[in-house]
C-alpha cells in the first residue's frame, strides 16, 4: 500500500472519530495529540532521516508559543499574524543557532541542543515582564477566521488535524524526493555524501530549520488553543518525550511515530495520578527500545511502501 | 587542453609523517591511468586530497585547465569529477536504483519547495533521474537488481553499483579507488570489460588498484607510489621491468 | 546527581560525612558498572546515536526514580567543616569552596598523571582513539570501557557530594553542572585538559561578571552564549588541533 493512501485512510478515520465522539475531554486530548504529532513529525525528519539529534525541541515549541502569545496579548496583534511572525522568528533563530551547532556531532550535538533548550526555558522563566515568568501567561485570545471562531472542541479538532495531515504529507513528499535520498546518505555515510555533491552542513542546518518550523507552529497553536501557557510545559523532560516518541515509533517511520506520539500524549493525560512515574517509564522505554528493538515500531508498518 | 587533471607537487603530512610527499603527475584526456603502490604508499590519501576530503599542505591541482583551489568537496562533481570508495559506501536504506539516483542529485534542478509540495517540476526530475539511472544500470548489465537493497546483493555487484552511481552524473573524469578489491577472478574480468566500456564513452579514468593483472591489462599509463613519493611513471611494460618498482614491492 | 543525593540521604541518617562520601561514591560506581554490563555492552548493533539515546534513557530513568523515592524539592546540606566561612584577602567564602577547589586540583593532577604518564592510562586513550586497533593489540576493549565508565561514575558522584552543600540537593541537580562542563570543553577544545580548564575558568569568570554587571537571573545563560559564540568563530575550540577522519 502506498504511504499516501494509508495517510488518507488515517485522515478519514480521525475525521470520522471526531464527528462521532462528543466528549469534549477526549477531543481536547486528541487535539493536543495532533500538536505532538506535528512536533514529532518535524523531529523525525531531523533525527530519523538526517540522523541528527536534538534535545532542545521543547524550547522551540516554547518560542513559538510565547512569541505569538506575547505579540497577541501585549501588543494586540492579530493572532494569525502573531502565529506567522512567531513561526518565522523562531525558524530564523533555529537557522542561526543551527549553523554553529550542527558542526558538532553525536553526543556533542546532543549536549549543545540540550543547552539551547535550557537557554530558551530559562529566558522564558526569567523575563517576567513579558512572559509572566513561572506563573505563566494568561488571556491569550481564541483563534477566529473571518468571524468563524474556533470556539468548540470539534472545530479546533478538525482544523488542527487537517493541518497535521498536510504537514505529514509534505514530509513524506520531501523524503521521497532527491532531498530525502540526500538525507539518508548524510545519516549513514556522511563522507560519501560530499562526493555526490551534497553540501552536508547546509543540508543539516536546513532540515534542523524545518523541524524548528514544525515545532514552533505547534507551539503557537498550542498557546491559542489553551489560552494559557507556562514554562513548565516546555522543559527538558518534554524535549526528551519528543525523542522518545520518535525512537519508539521507529526513526524514519512516519506512521510508527504518528501512533507513538498520539498514544504517549494521551496516556499521561488519562493516568494523571501516575505523573511522577512517567520519566521512569520513558527512560525504561528508551533503554529497552535501544537494546531490543532498535527499529521501534517501524517493523509493524513495513507493508506501507 | 589535453590534460584532464594535473597534480602538481602535492604534499600532506599527518603528525610529522609525510603521507604524500611532493607528488606530481597528470592524466591525459581520454586516458586510463593507474595509481599503484604497496599498502600505506599514500594512494588513497592522494585520492582524498584530489576530492577535497583532506586538505593538502602544499601543491596545486587543476582540473580541465582550471585550479580547483576554490571549490569545496561537494562542488567537484559539478565540474565533472566523480569517485567510488575503497570501502563500499552504498546507503543501506535505499535500494540499488535509489542509490544510483543519489549520484544524479546535482543534475536535478527541483528545489525544496517543489519537493515538499510534490510539484510537477519535482516529478519531472524524479522521472528523469530514474530513467538515467536505469539506463546506467543497464549499461553495466546490472538492471536486474534495481529493486534490491545493498545488503541483499553479492559483493561484486556492490562495486558495480558504486561505479554506476559515480557514472550517472556523466563525469569527465572517473576516480576509482580499488575497484577490484575483494572480487574473484570472473568478477575482476567483468570489471575489466566494464572499465573499457566506460572508457569507450569518452570518460577519462584514474584508478587505484592492487591487482597487477588488471592494471597491466587496462591502463595506458601507470604511476607508482611508495612511502608517499612517486617512484616511477610510464606505460605498463616499462613499469613491469623497473628496478625501483620491484624493490618497493618485493624488497631488496 | 546520584552521588549528591545518596550522600545527602546517608548524612541525614547521621552517618559521619567522611564515611557517607566513601559509601555513596562506591555505590554509584557499582551502579555505573552494572549499567555498563547489563545495558550498554549488550545493545544490539550499537551505533553512536543509539548509545546516546540509551544514556539519555538511563539518566531520565535515574532522575525519575530519585524524584519518586526522595521528592522534587531542593534540600540544603550543611558544609562538611564545622566552620562555615573563610576570609582570604578580604573576600569571604564558604568553607565548602575550599574542599571543592582542593578536589579539582587533586583530580586534574591525578588524571593528567594517569592518562599521560602511566601505561593503563595510555591504554585507555588508545581504546578511545581506535578501538579496533586496540583490540588487535590484545587489549580488552570492553573492560577498558567498563573501567572508564566506572571512573566517570566515581568522579561524578564525588563531585555531586562535595558540591551539594553549595547547590542544594535535588533530583535534577546534575543537568546544569553537566551542561556547563560541556560548555567549558567546547570553549577549550575537546580532548584537551588544559583547554577544558581554561574554558571552565573563562566561563566561571564571565558568569560572575555578568551577575555583577547585568543581572543574576541570566547567570546560567552566559556559559552557553559563550559556547555558541566560540562555535561560531572556531568550532574546534580555542585550544585544539584538527584531526582527520578516515574514509
Amino acid at each position: 500500500m502506498s504511504q499516501k493512501i494509508f495517510l488518507l485512510i488515517l485522515f478519514v478515520v480521525i475525521m470520522v472519530f471526531g464527528f462521532f465522539v462528543k466528549n469534549p475531554f477526549i477531543l481536547n486530548m486528541m487535539s493536543l495529540a495532533a500538536l505532538s504529532v506535528i512536533v514529532v513529525t518535524g523531529l523525525n525528519l531531523l533525527l530519523g532521516f538526517a540522523g541528527q539529534i536534538s534535545l532542545g525541541h521543547a524550547g522551540f515549541v516554547a518560542m513559538g508559543a510565547y512569541i505569538s502569545a506575547v505579540f497577541s496579548v501585549k501588543f494586540n496583534i492579530n493572532p494569525w499574524v502573531a502565529i506567522v511572525l512567531a513561526v518565522f522568528i523562531t525558524s530564523l533563530f533555529g537557522a542561526v543557532i543551527g549553523y554553529p551547532t550542527l558542526k558538532l556531532k553525536s553526543h556533542y550535538l546532543a549536549m549543545a541542543t540540550l543547552a539551547i533548550g535550557e537557554i530558551i526555558h530559562s529566558v522564558v522563566n526569567n523575563y517576567v515582564d513579558l512572559t509572566g515568568g513561572p506563573q505563566g501567561l494568561t488571556g491569550i485570545p481564541m483563534l477566529s477566521f473571518f468571524g468563524f471562531s474556533f470556539d468548540s472542541e470539534i472545530k479546533f479538532y478538525i482544523f488542527v488535524w487537517t493541518l497535521t495531515f498536510l504537514l505529514i504529507l509534505m514530509s513524506i513528499n520531501l523524503v521521497n524526493s532527491r532531498f530525502g535520498r540526500a538525507y539518508k546518505a548524510i545519516k549513514s555515510k556522511e563522507n560519501a555524501a560530499y562526493a555526490f555533491g551534497i553540501n552536508v552542513h547546509f543540508y543539516k542546518v536546513f532540515i534542523f530549520t524545518v523541524s524548528v518550523f514544525y515545532a514552533s507552529l505547534a507551539g503557537a497553536l498550542y498557546a491559542f488553543y489553551l489560552g494559557f501557557i507556562s514554562p513548565s510545559s516546555f522543559g527538558l523532560i518534554q524535549s526528551i518525550d519528543y525523542v522518545v516518541m520518535v525512537v519508539i515509533g521507529g526513526m524514519g517511520s512516519f506512521f510508527g511515530v504518528f501512533f507513538t506520539s498520539v498514544i504517549l500524549t494521551i496516556l499521561p493525560n488519562i493516568l494523571t495520578s501516575l505523573e511522577d512515574y512517567w520519566p521512569i517509564a520513558n527512560g525504561l522505554l528508551l533503554i529497552l527500545a535501544m537494546m531490543f528493538m532498535p527499529n521501534g515500531l517501524k517493523g509493524l508498518f513495513k507493508w506501507i511502501k | 587542453m589535453d590534460k584532464i587533471i594535473s597534480i602538481d607537487s602535492i604534499t600532506k603530512s599527518f603528525g610529522g609523517i609525510k603521507a604524500v610527499d611532493n607528488v606530481s603527475f597528470f592524466v591525459k584526456n581520454g586516458e586510463i591511468k593507474a595509481l599503484i603502490g604497496p599498502n600505506g604508499a599514500g594512494k588513497t590519501t592522494l585520492f582524498n586530497i584530489i576530492t577535497k576530503l583532506y586538505t593538502k599542505d602544499s601543491g596545486s591541482i587543476s582540473f580541465m585547465g582550471n585550479s580547483i583551489e576554490k571549490y569545496k568537496s561537494y562542488e567537484l562533481i559539478k565540474l565533472g569529477m566523480s569517485r567510488t570508495f575503497q570501502n563500499i559506501q552504498l546507503i543501506n536504506d535505499l535500494n540499488v536504483l535509489e542509490n544510483v539516483m543519489l549520484g544524479y542529485h546535482i543534475n536535478m534542478k527541483s528545489n525544496v519547495l517543489d519537493a515538499f509540495l510534490s510539484l510537477p517540476k519535482n516529478k519531472k526530475y524524479e522521472k528523469e533521474a530514474e530513467k538515467t539511472s536505469y539506463y546506467i544500470l543497464r549499461f553495466l548489465k546490472i538492471d536486474n537488481i534495481e529493486k534490491k537493497y545493498p545488503n541483499e546483493i553479492p559483493f561484486g555487484y556492490k562495486r558495480l553499483v558504486e561505479i554506476a552511481r559515480a557514472l550517472v552524473s556523466k563525469p569527465k573524469l572517473l576516480l576509482l579507488d580499488e575497484p577490484a578489491a575483494g572480487l574473484n577472478e570472473s568478477e575482476t574480468n567483468r570489471l575489466l570489460k566494464t572499465i573499457f566500456r566506460i572508457w569507450e564513452q569518452g570518460v577519462s579514468i584514474l584508478l587505484i588498484e592492487h591487482d597487477m593483472n588488471l592494471v597491466m591489462n587496462c591502463s595506458h599509463s601507470v604511476v607508482v607510489m611508495d612511502e608517499g613519493r612517486k617512484i616511477a611513471e610510464g606505460p605498463p611494460s616499462y613499469i613491469q621491468n623497473n628496478d625501483e618498482v620491484k624493490r618497493a614491492y618485493f624488497g631488496k | 546527581m546520584l552521588g549528591g543525593v545518596l550522600g545527602f540521604v546517608l548524612i541525614q541518617h547521621s552517618i559521619p560525612v567522611f564515611i557517607s562520601v566513601i559509601i555513596s561514591t562506591i555505590i554509584v560506581s557499582i551502579i555505573a558498572i552494572l549499567i555498563h554490563v547489563t545495558m550498554l555492552s549488550k545493545t544490539k548493533n550499537a551505533n553512536e546515536l543509539s548509545l546516546i539515546i540509551m544514556t539519555i534513557g538511563i539518566s531520565i530513568f535515574l532522575r525519575g526514580v530519585v524524584a519518586v523515592v526522595l521528592d522534587k524539592d531542593a534540600h540544603p546540606l550543611t558544609p562538611f567543616f564545622n566552620f562555615s566561612s573563610v576570609s582570604l584577602f578580604g573576600i569571604t567564602f564558604s568553607s565548602q569552596y575550599i574542599i571543592v577547589i582542593c578536589a579539582v586540583i587533586i583530580f586534574v593532577g591525578l588524571f593528567y598523571f594517569y592518562m599521560n604518564k602511566t601505561l593503563p592510562g595510555k591504554i585507555m586513550q588508545a581504546v578511545s582513539m581506535n578501538p579496533l586497533a586496540s583490540k588487535i593489540f590484545g587489549i580488552d576493549v570492553n573492560f577498558q570501557q567498563l573501567k572508564a565508565f566506572a571512573i566517570s561514575g566515581f568522579v561524578g558522584s564525588l563531585a555531586g557530594i562535595i558540591i551539594a552543600p553549595i547547590s542544594f540537593v535535588q533530583y535534577d541537580m546534575g543537568v546544569m553542572f553537566g551542561l556547563k562542563g560541556f560548555a567549558a570543553c567546547v570553549v577549550g577544545g575537546f580532548g584537551n585538559n588544559t583547554g577544558a580548564l581554561v574554558g571552565g575558568l573563562i566561563i566561571g569568570i564571565a558568569e560572575s561578571l555578568s551577575s555583577g554587571y547585568i543581572s543574576s537571573s541570566y547567570k546560567d545563560l552566559i556559559a552557553f552564549v559563550i559556547m555558541i559564540a566560540v562555535l561560531f568563530i572556531k568550532p574546534s575550540g580555542l585550544f585544539s588541533s584538527e584531526d582527520v577522519e578516515r574514509v
